[in-house]
Protein backbone atom coordinates (compact mmCIF):
# COMPACT_ATOMS: atom_id res chain seq x y z
CA UNK A 1 0.00 0.00 0.00
CA UNK A 2 1.20 3.53 -1.00
CA UNK A 3 2.16 6.15 1.72
CA UNK A 4 -0.87 8.41 0.05
CA UNK A 5 -3.04 5.48 0.19
CA UNK A 6 -2.07 4.83 3.95
CA UNK A 7 -3.16 8.35 4.94
CA UNK A 8 -7.19 7.26 3.05
CA UNK A 9 -7.71 4.72 5.40
CA UNK A 10 -11.26 4.75 7.06
CA UNK A 11 -10.89 3.14 10.62
CA UNK A 12 -13.02 0.01 11.15
CA UNK A 13 -15.99 1.68 13.93
CA UNK A 14 -15.89 -2.04 15.19
CA UNK A 15 -12.73 -2.97 17.22
CA UNK A 16 -11.29 -6.26 18.03
CA UNK A 17 -11.49 -9.77 16.15
CA UNK A 18 -14.39 -11.61 17.35
CA UNK A 19 -16.56 -8.50 17.63
CA UNK A 20 -15.60 -7.86 13.66
CA UNK A 21 -16.56 -11.40 12.79
CA UNK A 22 -19.25 -11.26 14.53
CA UNK A 23 -20.24 -8.33 12.96
CA UNK A 24 -19.72 -9.62 9.44
CA UNK A 25 -21.82 -12.68 10.28
CA UNK A 26 -24.97 -9.94 11.53
CA UNK A 27 -24.58 -7.98 8.16
CA UNK A 28 -25.17 -11.13 5.69
CA UNK A 29 -28.34 -12.36 8.32
CA UNK A 30 -30.07 -9.34 6.79
CA UNK A 31 -30.26 -11.03 2.50
CA UNK A 32 -33.18 -13.22 2.30
CA UNK A 33 -32.91 -13.93 -1.17
CA UNK A 34 -36.22 -16.12 -2.08
CA UNK A 35 -34.66 -18.21 -4.18
CA UNK A 36 -31.54 -20.20 -4.66
CA UNK A 37 -30.73 -18.15 -7.42
CA UNK A 38 -26.66 -17.27 -8.38
CA UNK A 39 -26.34 -14.28 -9.26
CA UNK A 40 -22.76 -14.72 -9.93
CA UNK A 41 -23.19 -13.69 -13.91
CA UNK A 42 -24.95 -10.71 -12.94
CA UNK A 43 -22.08 -8.94 -12.06
CA UNK A 44 -20.46 -7.69 -15.10
CA UNK A 45 -21.83 -10.40 -16.64
CA UNK A 46 -19.16 -12.53 -18.00
CA UNK A 47 -17.05 -14.98 -17.40
CA UNK A 48 -16.44 -15.23 -13.36
CA UNK B 1 -1.33 -40.18 1.96
CA UNK B 2 0.75 -37.44 0.63
CA UNK B 3 0.63 -36.05 -3.02
CA UNK B 4 3.49 -37.25 -5.10
CA UNK B 5 5.52 -35.42 -7.48
CA UNK B 6 6.15 -31.55 -7.29
CA UNK B 7 3.59 -29.30 -6.22
CA UNK B 8 1.52 -27.19 -8.72
CA UNK B 9 3.27 -23.79 -9.24
CA UNK B 10 1.19 -21.08 -7.20
CA UNK B 11 1.81 -18.05 -9.67
CA UNK B 12 0.68 -15.94 -6.72
CA UNK B 13 -3.14 -17.49 -7.01
CA UNK B 14 -4.42 -19.23 -3.91
CA UNK B 15 -7.78 -20.45 -2.65
CA UNK B 16 -9.37 -18.38 0.29
CA UNK B 17 -10.36 -21.84 1.71
CA UNK B 18 -6.80 -22.31 2.30
CA UNK B 19 -6.18 -22.06 6.32
CA UNK B 20 -2.41 -22.18 5.89
CA UNK B 21 -2.52 -18.89 3.80
CA UNK B 22 -0.69 -15.81 4.82
CA UNK B 23 -2.96 -12.82 5.17
CA UNK B 24 -2.36 -9.20 3.34
CA UNK B 25 -1.76 -6.36 5.06
CA UNK B 26 -4.36 -4.64 2.81
CA UNK B 27 -6.45 -6.20 -0.27
CA UNK B 28 -8.25 -4.71 -2.91
CA UNK B 29 -11.93 -6.23 -2.96
CA UNK B 30 -13.74 -6.75 -6.36
CA UNK B 31 -17.50 -7.02 -6.50
CA UNK B 32 -17.83 -10.61 -6.89
CA UNK B 33 -16.26 -11.50 -3.72
CA UNK B 34 -18.69 -9.02 -1.74
CA UNK B 35 -21.74 -10.43 -3.45
CA UNK B 36 -20.56 -14.11 -2.60
CA UNK B 37 -19.55 -12.87 1.09
CA UNK B 38 -23.16 -11.27 1.53
CA UNK B 39 -25.91 -13.35 -0.06
CA UNK B 40 -26.40 -17.13 1.27
CA UNK B 41 -27.83 -18.15 -1.17
CA UNK B 42 -24.25 -17.96 -3.43
CA UNK B 43 -22.34 -21.06 -4.15
CA UNK B 44 -19.23 -20.12 -2.04
CA UNK B 45 -21.34 -18.37 0.26
CA UNK B 46 -19.77 -19.76 3.26
CA UNK B 47 -16.12 -20.30 1.94
CA UNK B 48 -16.41 -16.32 1.23
CA UNK B 49 -17.40 -15.59 4.32
CA UNK B 50 -15.27 -17.41 6.14
CA UNK B 51 -12.39 -15.40 4.41
CA UNK B 52 -13.83 -12.26 5.43
CA UNK B 53 -13.80 -12.86 9.00
CA UNK B 54 -10.53 -14.09 8.57
CA UNK B 55 -9.65 -10.93 7.40
CA UNK B 56 -11.13 -8.98 9.76
CA UNK B 57 -9.47 -10.93 12.61
CA UNK B 58 -5.93 -10.37 11.20
CA UNK B 59 -6.25 -5.98 10.57
CA UNK B 60 -6.66 -6.62 6.96
CA UNK B 61 -7.50 -3.22 5.44
CA UNK B 62 -10.28 -3.57 2.83
CA UNK B 63 -9.42 -0.97 -0.88
CA UNK B 64 -12.43 -0.93 -3.19
CA UNK B 65 -13.65 1.26 -6.03
CA UNK B 66 -17.43 2.86 -5.78
CA UNK B 67 -17.80 1.48 -8.44
CA UNK B 68 -18.30 -1.92 -6.46
CA UNK B 69 -21.73 -0.43 -4.66
CA UNK B 70 -23.20 0.01 -8.11
CA UNK B 71 -22.33 -3.10 -9.71
CA UNK B 72 -23.52 -4.61 -6.33
CA UNK B 73 -27.12 -3.01 -6.62
CA UNK B 74 -27.13 -4.19 -10.34
CA UNK B 75 -26.80 -7.44 -9.44
CA UNK B 76 -29.06 -7.04 -6.88
CA UNK B 77 -31.49 -5.99 -9.01
CA UNK B 78 -31.08 -8.71 -11.43
CA UNK B 79 -31.85 -11.02 -8.49
CA UNK B 80 -35.09 -9.16 -8.10
CA UNK B 81 -36.09 -9.79 -11.85
CA UNK B 82 -34.63 -13.48 -11.79
CA UNK B 83 -36.81 -14.16 -8.91
CA UNK B 84 -40.23 -12.81 -10.59
CA UNK B 85 -39.22 -14.13 -13.73
CA UNK B 86 -36.75 -17.27 -13.76
CA UNK B 87 -36.62 -18.19 -17.19
CA UNK B 88 -37.26 -15.11 -19.39
CA UNK B 89 -36.05 -12.23 -16.88
CA UNK B 90 -34.23 -9.68 -19.20
CA UNK B 91 -37.42 -9.51 -21.32
CA UNK B 92 -39.38 -8.36 -18.24
CA UNK B 93 -36.52 -5.58 -16.95
CA UNK B 94 -38.86 -2.69 -18.35
CA UNK B 95 -42.04 -3.63 -16.73
CA UNK B 96 -42.21 -2.63 -13.27
CA UNK B 97 -43.06 -5.74 -11.00
CA UNK B 98 -40.18 -6.16 -10.13
CA UNK B 99 -39.19 -2.84 -8.52
CA UNK B 100 -40.77 -2.88 -5.14
CA UNK B 101 -39.16 -6.37 -4.65
CA UNK B 102 -35.45 -4.83 -6.15
CA UNK B 103 -36.45 -1.99 -3.75
CA UNK B 104 -36.22 -4.26 -0.35
CA UNK B 105 -33.15 -5.80 -1.92
CA UNK B 106 -30.82 -3.04 -2.58
CA UNK B 107 -31.97 -1.60 0.62
CA UNK B 108 -30.80 -4.64 2.38
CA UNK B 109 -27.92 -5.27 0.17
CA UNK B 110 -26.39 -1.42 1.02
CA UNK B 111 -27.49 -1.72 5.09
CA UNK B 112 -25.60 -5.71 4.81
CA UNK B 113 -22.25 -3.62 3.30
CA UNK B 114 -22.25 -0.66 5.29
CA UNK B 115 -22.11 -2.93 8.40
CA UNK B 116 -19.60 -5.70 6.80
CA UNK B 117 -17.36 -2.34 6.10
CA UNK B 118 -17.45 -1.25 9.70
CA UNK B 119 -15.61 -4.42 10.79
CA UNK B 120 -12.82 -3.47 8.62
CA UNK B 121 -10.08 -0.61 8.00
CA UNK B 122 -10.67 0.54 4.47
CA UNK B 123 -10.15 2.81 1.65
CA UNK B 124 -12.90 3.85 -0.96
CA UNK B 125 -11.35 4.86 -4.48
CA UNK B 126 -13.33 6.87 -7.17
CA UNK B 127 -13.98 5.77 -10.35
CA UNK B 128 -12.53 9.36 -11.61
CA UNK B 129 -9.48 8.71 -9.34
CA UNK B 130 -8.35 5.65 -11.80
CA UNK B 131 -9.99 6.20 -15.20
CA UNK B 132 -7.13 7.82 -16.72
CA UNK B 133 -5.38 4.55 -16.31
CA UNK B 134 -8.54 2.16 -17.99
CA UNK B 135 -7.08 2.55 -21.39
CA UNK B 136 -3.44 1.41 -20.86
CA UNK B 137 -4.84 -1.34 -18.79
CA UNK B 138 -7.41 -2.44 -21.41
CA UNK B 139 -5.12 -2.26 -24.39
CA UNK B 140 -2.21 -3.94 -22.51
CA UNK B 141 -4.25 -7.23 -20.62
CA UNK B 142 -7.36 -7.02 -22.73
CA UNK B 143 -9.53 -6.09 -20.12
CA UNK B 144 -13.35 -5.22 -20.32
CA UNK B 145 -13.40 -1.63 -18.55
CA UNK B 146 -14.97 -2.35 -15.64
CA UNK B 147 -12.69 -4.71 -14.77
CA UNK B 148 -10.02 -2.35 -15.92
CA UNK B 149 -11.24 -0.31 -13.04
CA UNK B 150 -10.78 -2.68 -10.17
CA UNK B 151 -7.51 -3.53 -11.32
CA UNK B 152 -6.43 0.19 -11.73
CA UNK B 153 -7.59 0.16 -8.10
CA UNK B 154 -5.23 -2.28 -7.24
CA UNK B 155 -2.52 -0.50 -8.84
CA UNK B 156 -3.05 3.00 -8.10
CA UNK B 157 -3.33 1.90 -4.66
CA UNK B 158 0.33 0.18 -4.28
CA UNK B 159 -2.18 -2.73 -2.90
CA UNK B 160 -0.59 -6.05 -3.69
CA UNK B 161 -3.46 -8.27 -3.52
CA UNK B 162 -6.86 -8.71 -4.83
CA UNK B 163 -9.64 -10.80 -3.96
CA UNK B 164 -12.09 -11.96 -6.36
CA UNK B 165 -14.35 -14.97 -7.68
CA UNK B 166 -13.78 -14.15 -11.17
CA UNK B 167 -10.99 -15.14 -13.31
CA UNK B 168 -10.27 -11.97 -15.07
CA UNK B 169 -7.33 -10.77 -12.87
CA UNK B 170 -5.21 -13.41 -14.02
CA UNK B 171 -4.31 -11.25 -16.62
CA UNK B 172 -2.01 -9.21 -14.27
CA UNK B 173 1.27 -10.10 -13.81
CA UNK B 174 1.99 -12.21 -10.77
CA UNK B 175 4.80 -10.09 -9.68
CA UNK B 176 2.14 -7.26 -9.58
CA UNK B 177 -0.48 -9.02 -7.86
CA UNK B 178 -1.37 -12.01 -5.67
CA UNK B 179 -5.14 -13.51 -6.29
CA UNK B 180 -6.81 -14.73 -3.73
CA UNK B 181 -10.31 -17.28 -4.88
CA UNK B 182 -12.34 -19.64 -4.69
CA UNK B 183 -10.99 -22.95 -4.85
CA UNK B 184 -12.98 -23.92 -8.18
CA UNK B 185 -11.26 -21.06 -10.19
CA UNK B 186 -7.92 -21.59 -8.86
CA UNK B 187 -6.95 -23.99 -12.06
CA UNK B 188 -7.86 -21.84 -14.88
CA UNK B 189 -6.68 -18.44 -12.98
CA UNK B 190 -2.97 -20.05 -12.78
CA UNK B 191 -3.46 -21.40 -16.18
CA UNK B 192 -4.68 -17.95 -17.66
CA UNK B 193 -1.25 -16.32 -16.07
CA UNK B 194 1.22 -19.02 -17.53
CA UNK B 195 -0.52 -18.16 -21.04
CA UNK B 196 -0.24 -14.13 -20.21
CA UNK B 197 3.30 -14.61 -19.02
CA UNK B 198 3.85 -16.13 -22.21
Amino acid sequence: MTGATKKRVVPAKVKGAASRQATIAKATQRIRPKAKIDIARSVRGHNR
Amino acid sequence: MPARGRPPATRQVFSFSDSSLVLPEAVVVDTSFVVEVLSPTQPAHQAALAFAQRLAGADTTLVFNRLLELELDEAVYQLALKERHPKDWRRFRHDGRARRRANRLLTGFRAAWTEFLTAFDYVPYTVEEVADRVPELMIRYGFASYDAIHAATALDSGVSAIVAIDTAFAKLPQSRIAIYTDASRLSNCRRYRQVAAG
